[in-house]
């Protein structure tokens, strides 16, 4: 999984607490949807086995797409539909880590050059 | 345990039950005073002295000169959150000023003066940023963010294509953040972490406020 250096790469992760389960479905399975505008891509939708959360791996041409994204009024208007509650996430910005021995092989990566086990 | 005992206890606890309900009761009323103080004020100020006008590059220096720690430039100027920061925050937030990208406006007619900035105007129907909205600490100056968010709304509102104002702010500025929420505002995103400051992490809050909502307002 590469990307550009001018690409920003995010990690998400959202608190989904159990009372208020549909209604953050609700608002992700929603949003999600308007990143190509910006040009983002969900990359990776991953969901808690206890589902108590979600981690979203989302990728933007550029930073400007980002800003764009958080600006989008579709998705502020799209915020209604959390009906007053505290939607709690936690952002990372990441990149490959070239050290990644040990699940390279499950995600589908590899050794690095040079690297034999 | 004898009846008398019984008693003493019981009376005991119905004069603690009856403190607590009595500090309560006053805790309340101490906040209507204090919110219809707020709305009292902040109607004076809407009333006679409160004016926002286009900022100068003098005047964001002059309030650039309010920040005496690094957490108060992260807080108020810094486009980057994280400290230390990449650029020189003041000539980041002077550039961003003269290249137009946004306007900035300070309040006039009431010391000390506020700002605020929003960004640019679009032809599609969008919502706008409100950015560093900035009150220098007085005893008013929740009245004063108030009344300085409601001429924001107001202000940005007036485009008929206005959809939402959008701000993020730190978490733990509680005082802030109920200005906002009085002029309207309303919190849904929470992001944890969102900034690093030295060793703290700051959460933010990502807030936004309605045409309807802002209507009440206006």
């Amino acid at each position: 999984m590469k990307h550009n250096k001018s690409e920003v790469l995010l990690a998400i992760l959202i608190d989904i607490p159990p009372e208020d389960a549909a209604i953050v479905l609700t608002y992700e399975d929603a949003v999600l949807p308007l990143l190509s505008r910006h040009g983002g891509r969900l990359q990776r939708r991953l969901r808690a086995v206890d589902q108590s959360a979600e981690l979203h791996l989302i990728c933007f041409d550029s930073r400007e797409g980002q800003e764009a994204f958080a600006t989008d009024p579709s998705r502020l208007q799209l915020m209604r539909l959390l009906q007053g509650r505290l939607l709690r996430q936690r952002v990372f910005e990441v990149t490959e880590s070239a050290l990644n021995y040990g699940t390279a092989d499950r995600f589908g990566g590899g050794l690095p050059k040079g690297k034999t086990r | 345990m004898t009846t008398g005992d019984y008693w003493f206890t019981y009376v005991y606890k119905s004069q603690t039950a009856e403190r607590l309900q009595a500090a309560e009761q006053e805790r309340l009323a101490a906040e209507v005073r204090s919110v219809y103080r707020q709305q009292q004020l902040a109607a004076r100020l809407r009333r006679h002295q409160l004016k926002l006008t286009a900022s100068k590059p003098a005047e964001l220096a002059q309030v650039a000169s309010w920040a005496s720690s690094p957490t108060e430039v992260i807080e108020w100027i810094g486009e980057d959150s994280n400290w230390p920061p990449t650029a020189d925050p003041m000539a980041a937030l002077l550039a961003r000023h003269r290249s137009g990208k946004g306007s900035a406006w300070s309040a006039a007619g009431v010391r000390p003066p506020g700002r605020f900035r929003c960004s640019p105007r679009s032809t599609r129907r969008q919502g706008r940023r409100t950015e560093h909205l900035l009150v220098k600490r007085h005893r008013h100056a929740v009245a004063i963010a108030i009344e300085v968010v409601r001429q924001l709304a107001a202000h940005a509102f007036a485009d008929p294509d206005m959809e939402m104002l959008r701000l993020q702010v730190y978490a733990h500025h509680t005082l802030r953040n109920r200005a906002y929420e009085q002029a309207g505002f309303r919190a849904a995103i929470l992001n944890s972490r969102a900034a690093r400051v030295g060793t703290d992490t700051w959460d933010s809050l990502e807030m936004f406020l309605e045409r309807p909502s802002a209507q009440r307002l206006l």
